[in-house]
């Protein structure tokens, strides 16, 4: 009994311009598959609205005197399991990389990390470097990539105390999350590396390298490459 | 020689607008002003379009030397105003003559107050926005002996009538009900949150500023994590410990606590100029 097409669950309106369309809650790469489709149709739809996402949602913002109940309408009847068929997905498979420093110099959490997992250094960079860790979604900090695909072994809960700052470049571990911290923030994941790269750079045409669907990987690197790197 | 001199600052002042409204995608939040029916009557009174940046000034304000003419206004609930020391009136336009001093040392109701200039100050956008929020703009408020410039402007400022009158509806900001409506994670928490309501004078607590209003006290009820989700200003979020606390206009785009609330647009800016304290009843 499938009302509408790409696992949508629900219209909401959240404000008086946004409306949020609702899939199934689960993070996942065919519910963003899913997302990003639906945008490209809502985008085709609706040519003036923008919209956004998070793992299970996405944000429609419609003019300010536009009647939202219309337009849920539209979107209703548009993905409507009966009207038509679901196009096809894919996804952008962009792979790109980004060196991460793994010296105790730069992550200071690095040696705490690897005693509780009792993991030596070589066997933690392999299992950090190894997957394409999706981009899901931007959000939190401008910048801030949510990421999925962290290996299992690699777990760990987040600091019982946040950290009151957390360098800008800094890459962490919390719970069953990886990321990296576009600014300097307070924080309570553990720090285990660092990158020269900007991920929020305002001087940049992309102001961010990465949008949702790509993939990413880490490359280790030196501190000397680091520290020549570095942008300041 | 730049119009505005900034003599001092006042204790948090900075330039909004009505915000940088598409670049969520990247983790921009809103920004913008806490207060839009004040922020627009101000734009309004001086000619402007609703979304000029304007000077939004909390509790105490700046003192700032003008060294061209121009046309402002200062709107919201209450405040001191002061030109070359002489009182002038609060939600009215009037002219600045090059030399004066203009001090707001005061607001005496509500947080906030907005200065409007017709024409504009020529303040460069960052994301298609004037307001300000680091990392996104280098300040987070102005800073003394910063220099202001002004866009020029075509009026006559003799020949201006400046008596034209503008209705100020602002009497709802002192009820203290404050309209919300459903979040989308209302109907998880219904029946509990339907009977605080009616039962709770929640009051301000002192956690509260651009990002966002928690309201105290906290209800006798542990919320769950859920799933990180689309945050917009307005959001309820019930958090952990079972704080309502109201996300505003600096708050992330992202969250990871059920929205079981939104205030609409109107609650939000009579909620802005609710001060540490005041007490509110949420009336669904």
């Amino acid at each position: 009994m499938n009302k509408y097409n790409y696992q949508i669950q629900d219209f909401f309106a959240i404000t008086n311009q946004v409306v949020l369309i609702q899939l199934k809650n689960e993070i996942n790469p065919v519910n963003l598959q899913s997302i990003l489709q639906i945008k490209k149709i809502v985008q085709e739809l609706f040519p003036s609205s923008y919209t956004y996402h998070t793992y299970a949602e996405i944000g429609v913002r419609f003019a300010y005197f536009d009647d939202l109940d219309e337009k849920i309408e539209i979107l209703k009847t548009k993905f409507s399991a009966r009207n038509n068929e679901e196009q096809p997905l894919q996804l952008t498979s962009r792979i790109i990389e980004l060196p991460v420093c793994y010296a105790h110099e730069l992550a200071p959490d690095l040696k705490y990390f690897l005693q509780q997992k009792e993991m030596d250094l070589k066997e933690f960079i392999e299992l950090h470097t190894r997957p394409n860790y999706l981009v899901y979604f931007i959000g939190f900090l401008p910048g801030f990539l949510y990421l999925g695909g962290l290996d299992q072994q690699l777990y760990f809960p987040r600091k019982s105390t946040p950290d009151s700052k957390i360098e800008a470049g800094s890459v962490g571990i919390g719970h069953q999350q990886t990321g990296i911290y576009p600014q300097d923030s307070p924080g309570g994941w553990h720090i285990v590396g660092k990158t020269p790269t900007r991920l929020f750079d305002l001087n940049q045409t992309e102001v961010t390298p990465f949008r949702a669907g790509d993939y990413l990987q880490f490359k280790p690197i030196s501190l000397e490459e680091y520290k020549s790197q570095v942008q300041q | 020689m730049k119009s505005i001199q900034v003599l001092s600052a006042g204790m948090h002042t900075s330039f909004q607008d009505l915000g940088r409204l598409s670049y969520a995608h990247l983790g921009c939040p809103v920004a913008g002003v806490m207060d839009e029916y004040h922020a627009k009557l101000a734009n309004t009174l001086v000619q402007n379009s609703v979304d000029e940046a304007v000077l939004e000034i909390s509790l105490q304000g700046p003192s700032l030397k003008f060294h061209h003419q121009a046309l402002i206004c200062v709107s919201g609930l209450g405040a001191k105003i002061l030109l070359n020391e002489q009182p002038k009136k609060i939600n009215h336009a009037f002219v600045v003559n090059a030399g004066e001093v203009l001090q707001l040392p005061q607001v005496t109701k509500g947080n906030r107050i907005y200065l409007a200039v017709h024409g504009g100050f020529n303040q460069k956008k960052v994301l298609g926005s004037n307001s300000m929020f680091q990392p996104i703009t280098k300040d987070f408020k102005l800073n003394k002996g910063e220099q202001l410039q002004l866009n020029k402007v075509q009026i006559v400022f003799e020949k201006l009538n400046l008596n034209a009158h503008v209705s100020v509806e602002n009497q709802h900001y002192f009820k203290n009900e404050v309209e919300v409506k459903k979040g989308p994670e209302f109907k998880n928490y219904q029946s509990f949150i339907e009977k605080k309501l009616q039962l709770t004078n929640f009051h301000i607590g002192k956690n509260s500023n651009r990002m966002g209003i928690e309201l105290l006290p906290e209800l006798e009820l542990k919320s769950n994590s859920i799933l990180t989700t689309i945050i917009q200003p307005g959001c309820v979020q019930l958090t952990p410990s079972g704080k309502l606390i109201v996300l505003m206009k600096d708050a992330q785009v992202s969250g990871g606590y059920p929205r079981v609330l939104v205030l609409p647009q109107r609650s939000m800016d009579v909620l802005s100029q609710k001060r540490v304290g005041e007490q509110i009843k949420l009336k669904l």
